[in-house]
């Protein structure tokens, strides 16, 4: 884990919407799978998976697409969601991540029938 | 789930309350998350070091430290209102991303200096840290403009009707940062115990520094 080199692809979020809600100047998670998502997205970039850059604008255009199917003050909005989704799009995209393994794993942990503790 | 179920015995009625409520987007993040543990390419602790290393290592610590000084060294104050990469690079401060300027309003006792967002802005966040949640939202970033006074009442900022508000709309170029007011009393006081009254949203101008 680089430090300097994760503030630095969380700055470069920082230009408006893309940038992460904090709260109390501390990281904003309304609830504990947030924190996850978080983190799964900025360690596997800086394991080499895929540049930041290519996080950084799949994040900008889903939050685009949301932003034109719903008004500005849309009570629905969730930044995280946002985030999950740009995730998913990039690695199944990238082909790391198989969208059928993907579905069926979610729906193991959906239904509680897997016991593996993350 | 039925409590009958559940294998936790005596527990089982409070287990049950919590084992059916995993939400889909949890759900989802466990499924990524397990994958990628399985693929190797993420170790079991690897998420929890990231999580951590931001909640303790990013914060407006940065900006704090610049205002005390701004408060105490004159001299400071003036580099900083000159040049403030510069000047924050005396502090030991680090700008990381190149290409944008930081920028050192001060407010008086006439005027007060807000900075406001608007859909391209940027965040000093080497000063400031993650940028809270109110920044990134829409309304807000539309308000600001149009009544700033209303948006300080929101944040419990009732500003002097006869003082002047001066608003910076920090661009993809130019991050503003305020100095606020110092507060009165503080005579004395060490940069530590200054900066320890200094918020994010005073150094936005969002907020007043009270002593």
């Amino acid at each position: 884990m680089d430090a300097e080199a994760s503030k630095q692809r969380i700055g470069q979020l920082n230009g408006g919407v893309a940038a992460p809600p904090t709260l109390c100047n501390n990281l904003q998670f309304e609830e504990p799978w947030q924190g996850r998502i978080f983190g799964l997205a900025l360690a596997l970039s800086e394991a080499g998976n895929y540049p930041w850059e290519s996080f950084r604008q799949s994040l900008i255009s889903t939050i685009a697409e949301w932003e034109a199917a719903h008004a500005r003050d849309d009570p629905s909005w969730r930044y995280y969601e946002q985030w999950l989704a740009a995730f998913e799009k990039l690695v199944i995209d990238l082909g790391v991540i198989n969208p059928v393994e993907l579905h069926e794993r979610t729906e193991a942990f959906r239904l509680r029938l897997r016991d593996e503790v993350i | 789930m039925s409590a009958e179920h559940d294998e936790h015995g005596e527990h089982g009625e409070h287990h049950h309350h919590e084992r059916e409520s995993e939400s889909y987007y949890a759900a989802r993040t466990k499924a990524l998350e397990s994958l990628f543990r399985e693929k190797g390419m993420i170790g079991v602790d690897t998420v929890d070091r990231v999580i951590r290393f931001f909640d303790h290592d990013m914060g407006p610590f940065n900006g704090a430290k610049v205002v005390a000084k701004a408060w105490v060294d004159p001299g400071f104050k003036a580099r900083l209102l000159e040049d403030a990469n510069k000047a924050i690079a005396e502090l030991g401060i680090r700008d990381g991303i190149e290409g944008e300027n930081l920028r050192v309003v001060d407010n008086t006792p006439s005027v007060h200096h807000m900075v406001c967002c608007t859909l391209c802005s940027c965040w000093p966040w080497p000063l400031l840290g993650l940028p809270p949640y109110w920044f990134k939202d829409p309304v807000f970033r539309a308000r600001v403009v149009k009544e700033p006074r209303a948006v300080l009442k929101d944040f419990c900022v009732d500003l002097d009707p006869g003082k002047q508000i001066r608003i910076w709309d920090s661009g993809a170029q130019v991050r503003y940062f305020v100095v606020p007011e110092r507060p009165a009393g503080t005579e004395g006081w060490s940069e530590e115990k200054l900066a320890a009254l200094v918020s994010t949203e005073a150094m936005q101008g969002l907020g007043l520094v009270a002593a």
